[in-house]
């Protein structure tokens, strides 16, 4: 009978072991990767994204509308702050630890949950190009604020910043301020004073589009 | 609307601003409780309308226009405020609904382990019982009857 008890006990603490342990397995959150993400797309889209700026004029007087959308995957809601830079030449662009020296432009800044996405609008217009030693002189209009940049190699700088509660401050990135993860995008343009000469299609053509395929190769 | 302060004391804006972190370390604070995302939701809707309401109000002030960016900060701080403790409202029930849930599972393991350890403790004698009744129920067949037929 003693055997049999002390069996007994010996089983149920064995069994209680690996339903508990299984019962954790269930219970727990699924592990996975914290991040978050940003981009800027535009409908028509995005212009000059690499260096150098080829084929990315802007000309003056013409609104461009772009879109900045980020991506909150972190577990956790967040407090983002998109900070807009205007580069040129002169400095250095953001890198995955350091955020720019450029001026901040603009700062918007959000709440977002996990597992959701904002987006914002991002309006600019080159309003005048003056060409002077050294570059030219911008006079710009962003969200209904004017700027003015002088040099050449002209860039927008994105970076995303996020809010940390134990310094209760902004910082750049996103995760723990020790060991953020700098979150950035820049997008190169050529201000230009012309108008861009467009070739104008009144009946469009259903090739003009396809690459590779040129106008002989066309299926009469 | 009583607008004037006593020096030392934070201006409406400045309080906005506190009472957002602070309603945004509520809204963390809840989800670590468990609070779902979809509850959490109306929370930050709320919240970003108190973060309109407060740089309002700070442009209104940059412009020195107290009053309106006044009432703008206490537009703010009353959201945030709602924000706060509706947040903590859903991290106590959901709290206690997790403790709940894993008492009750947690004990329901137990049990398993329990009648699992029943099962192949008694199995043995479960087995010879069966067998017996088996046995029991088998009808005897005498040689000479069987032959008979």
């Amino acid at each position: 009978m003693r055997n049999k008890l002390a069996a007994f006990l010996i089983l149920v603490v064995s069994f209680a072991a690996i339903s508990s342990a299984a019962t954790f397995l269930i219970l727990s959150p699924r592990a996975s990767q914290p991040f978050m993400a940003m981009a800027v797309y535009s409908r028509t889209g995005l212009l000059g994204y690499l260096e150098p700026a080829t084929n990315s004029s802007v000309t003056t007087g013409k609104p461009v509308n772009w879109t900045l959308s980020v991506t909150n995957n972190m577990g956790s809601a967040q407090f983002v702050m998109i900070i807009v830079r205007l580069g040129n030449s002169t400095l250095s662009s953001s890198n995955s630890t350091t955020p720019s020296s450029f001026p901040e432009i603009v700062m918007p800044e959000r709440f977002i949950r996990d597992g959701d996405a904002f987006s914002i609008s991002f309006n600019w217009t080159l309003q005048s190009v003056t060409p002077e030693q050294g570059g030219k002189l911008l006079h710009l209009q962003v969200e209904g604020e004017p700027v003015v940049m002088t040099g050449d190699n002209f860039r927008w700088i994105f970076e995303l910043w996020t809010y940390d509660l134990t310094c209760g401050c902004f910082h750049y990135g996103y995760g723990p301020q020790s060991a953020s993860a700098g979150v950035w995008l820049q997008v190169w343009f050529n201000p230009s004073s012309q108008n861009l000469t467009r070739v104008s299609i009144t009946s469009p053509d259903p090739y003009s589009h396809r690459d590779g395929l040129c106008p002989l190769n066309r299926p009469s | 609307m009583n607008t004037d302060r006593a020096s030392g004391q934070p201006d409406h804006v400045t309080t906005a601003r506190t009472n957002i972190v602070a309603a945004f370390q509520s809204i963390q604070i809840a989800q670590r409780q468990g609070v779902s995302n979809t509850d959490i939701l109306p929370l930050i809707n709320q919240l970003n309308l108190a973060l309109q309401y407060e740089q309002n109000a700070t442009m209104l002030e940059a412009q020195n226009q107290t009053t309106a960016a006044d009432d703008d900060a206490i537009q703010s701080i009353n959201l945030s405020n709602n924000v706060s403790l509706e947040a903590q409202r859903l991290g106590n029930e959901a709290q206690s609904s997790s403790i709940r849930r894993s008492i009750l599972v947690y004990g329901l393991a137990f049990l398993t382990a329990v009648f699992a350890a029943i099962a192949v403790i008694e199995a043995p004698r479960a087995r010879s019982s069966l067998a017996k009744r088996r046995l029991r129920r088998t009808p005897i067949v005498f040689g000479e009857e069987k032959h008979a037929k």
